[in-house]
């Protein structure tokens, strides 16, 4: 199966940063955006088949980027890693992002954010099979 | 295209005859169960499409219910009506049940949860179609 590609969003370098060094040995593609705009941009020129994303950041949130994701690339895997939880920012999250999971800051490498990816590229793997 | 059935789980007996009534004209099938054992031998009997269970349900818990469905009825579309909404529950239910949709108690019938009920059926119709066109 080729290889697929994940792009990480969010406004915090180190954040992304961390994902680059923590995830280098796992067998995607890394794609990395610093803002909504840039995620978008990037989604343009690439085929990526998870998106995992922030929720606060300036100018676009991560919300409103899922629901445009949601409508133009509609078998994408949305998962949000995210410090900022409310019951509020969960249930809309939940509703209106249609999100695939739900990740903590500080998130856990090994036990939760690896295999976490690996359900996601699953799960997107199978809905792409039933389409063929 | 054949008409579809809706279960809901619910162990207040209230919650479910005010849903019956509040779903009255809906165009699908509604099956009631009082709790997680009810929902799950309604299920070996009846093709259902779309669940919708509370989450505090006493012996079985809602997640527990969801996480079974998941299991052996993968393509039934998970939704919560639940009164009890925690920043636990929230994140176990999405993380764990892979929910489509977590609506709270008291819920707006006509402008969230009829609409919700029908894109969970819309979006076990997409999903079936893509399996058909293979």
């Amino acid at each position: 199966m080729e290889s697929r590609t994940i792009l990480f969003v969010d406004d915090d370098k180190l954040i992304l940063s961390s994902l680059k060094r923590g995830l280098i040995d796992e067998p995607y593609h890394l794609l990395f955006a610093e803002s909504g705009k840039e995620a978008l941009s990037i989604l343009e020129k690439n085929e990526v088949h998870v998106i995992v994303t922030d929720m606060r950041m300036p100018e676009m949130l991560g919300l409103e980027l899922l629901k445009i994701v949601k409508e133009k690339y509609p078998n994408m895997v949305r998962i949000i890693l995210s410090g900022y939880t409310q019951v509020g920012t969960l249930l809309t999250a939940i509703n209106q992002g249609e999100i695939f999971r739900y990740i903590t800051k500080p998130w856990k490498l090994e036990e939760e954010f690896k295999p976490t990816l690996r359900q996601a590229v699953e799960f997107y793997n199978s809905n792409v099979n039933t389409q063929k | 295209m054949e008409m579809r059935t809706v279960l809901f789980v619910d162990d207040d007996k209230l919650v479910l005859s005010s849903l019956k009534r509040g779903l009255i004209d809906e165009e699908y099938n509604k099956l009631f169960a009082e709790s997680g054992q009810e929902a799950l031998s309604l299920l070996e009997k009846y093709e259902v499409n779309v669940i919708v269970s509370d989450m505090r349900m006493p012996e079985m818990d809602g997640l527990t219910l969801l996480k079974r469905v998941r299991e052996k009825y993968p393509t039934v579309v998970r939704m919560v009506l639940s009164g009890y909404t925690e920043i636990n529950t929230l994140l176990t239910a999405i993380n764990e049940g892979e929910i489509f949709r977590f609506i709270t108690k008291p819920w707006q019938m006509e402008e969230e949860f009829k609409p919700a009920v029908r894109q969970a059926l819309e979006f076990y119709n997409s999903r079936e179609h893509s399996t058909v066109e293979k």
